[in-house]
């Protein structure tokens, strides 16, 4: 019930279509620019499946996060957080809606993606890879940051509160994507980059996409995002718990 | 006296007598010369560093360079191979060593590689060059990019109608 309402206020509300909207302008950018501008063009085609489906598994789980990190406290600001918690639905209901509803807009971020995907990699066999890669890392990615969100909504005082912690959270996730190359080698950047579920889920993706390995040879590069997505899924859903119509902070 | 003259003369014998690398007829000879790919493809070639003299050489450094062969491209080796420099030790007299090298075409045009070789020690001395590879790189359009400006505008254009429809109908309840 809460997950069905969650999704009618995101997709009829319009807000989530916004967001899609959003995201698939950033996507025809781009791909326009990867197919068109001479200085990217040079990429093989398998870089450039790979530059897009990377981009479109991090805005696709960074949507799903803004929208886990407005949840409970965005409720608690718009003063129906009490309705909600009068609702004849066990607490865990109410955030595992909450973030089935945030996952949705990841969903849809990975359907939009589909064609984006299959334009620059057709011809070269690699389009059913690419997107059952993107569809697995994207997922898990999803799970443990909507779940973050909620995670960190339900703790929040406020909703401001709660998207700069998340955001400042992902930005801290992100960053070890952004080391040069000698500091991601040697056994400690390799262990910097196998912990952090981001890092680990898109240098996954790089390896079957663009070197084409199979998909056992880097499994175990899965093993921090599927740890990370069960973690702060039940994380998230036992959050519930600590719910207060006040928040953490005030109240 | 006469015995630190004698032994400054045997010294300096023993080190005139260690042999710089074109005496020691060392040689670099490339897998191939002529190379034809295209943007944004790797390639790979090997050379092989033979020591034809009959005694050992000092401990050896293999160097890839890359340049154009044309004015106005610039090059950046960096961008090219990430693994340029091979130290290769001593190579025995009479033996050889193998060294395969792997490089990234990141400009199109006539580029010219070769492979020198040096001395570990930082001797004073010229290092020995291979043959020039020449490399013709094809400009190549890895996509078909007349096809996507339909879907780069398409794509959001529908969601757009999508998100106004909704709106509509939304309004109109």
């Amino acid at each position: 019930m809460i997950a069905e309402q969650e999704l009618r206020d995101l997709w009829i509300g319009g807000r989530a279509l916004l967001l899609s909207l959003a995201f698939s302008l950033l996507l025809s950018v781009l791909a326009y620019l990867v197919a068109t501008n001479t200085a990217l063009n040079y990429l093989e085609q398998r870089e450039s499946v790979n530059l897009t489906l990377q981009v479109a598994i991090a805005i696709g789980a960074l949507l799903a996060l803004l929208v886990g990190a407005d949840t409970i406290s965005g409720e608690r600001e718009r003063g129906t957080l009490e309705t909600l918690l009068l609702t004849p639905v066990p607490r865990t209901g109410i955030t595992t809606g909450k973030l089935l509803g945030a996952l949705s807009l990841w969903i849809a971020a990975f359907v939009i993606s589909i064609p984006y995907v299959w334009f620059l990699g057709r011809g070269i066999g690699i389009v059913g890879v690419s997107l059952a890669a993107g569809l697995l890392v994207g997922t898990l990615l999803a799970v443990f940051l909507a779940s973050l969100g909620v995670l960190v909504s339900a703790l929040s005082a406020s909703n401001r509160v709660s998207l700069s912690v998340s955001l400042f959270l992902l930005l801290a996730l992100y960053a070890p994507t952004q080391f040069p190359t000698r500091a991601q080698q040697g056994w400690a950047g390799e262990l910097l980059l196998r912990i952090n579920p981001i890092a680990a889920g898109e240098h996954y993706v790089g390896k079957l996409v663009i070197d084409a390995h199979s998909w056992s040879r880097d499994a175990s590069w899965l093993v921090s995002p599927i740890i990370a997505a069960a973690a702060f899924a039940v994380a998230a859903v036992v959050a519930a718990r600590w719910v207060r119509l006040r928040g953490a902070a005030s109240g | 006296m006469t015995r630190i003259v004698v032994l400054c003369c045997v010294l300096a014998i023993v080190a005139c007598s260690a042999p710089s690398l074109a005496s020691a007829a060392v040689t670099i000879s490339p897998s191939r010369t002529q190379v034809s790919t295209s943007i944004g493809r790797d390639f790979t070639f090997s050379t092989r560093v033979d020591n034809k003299a009959s005694t050992a050489t000092k401990p050896l450094v293999a160097h890839l360079n890359v340049l154009s062969l044309r004015p106005g491209v610039y090059v950046d080796p960096e961008d090219w191979s990430s693994r340029r420099t091979v130290f290769i030790g001593s190579i025995p007299a009479r033996g050889s060593r193998l060294i395969d090298w792997k490089v990234k075409a990141v400009n199109s045009g006539d580029i010219g590689i070769y492979v020198a070789v040096l001395p570990q020690s930082g001797k004073a001395e010229p290092p020995v060059t291979s043959p020039t590879i020449h490399v013709s790189i094809a400009q190549r359009r890895t996509l078909n990019s007349g096809g996507i400006l339909p879907l780069a505008a398409g794509i959001p254009a529908a969601l757009a109608a999508l998100a106004v429809g909704v709106r509509f109908s939304r309004k109109r309840r």
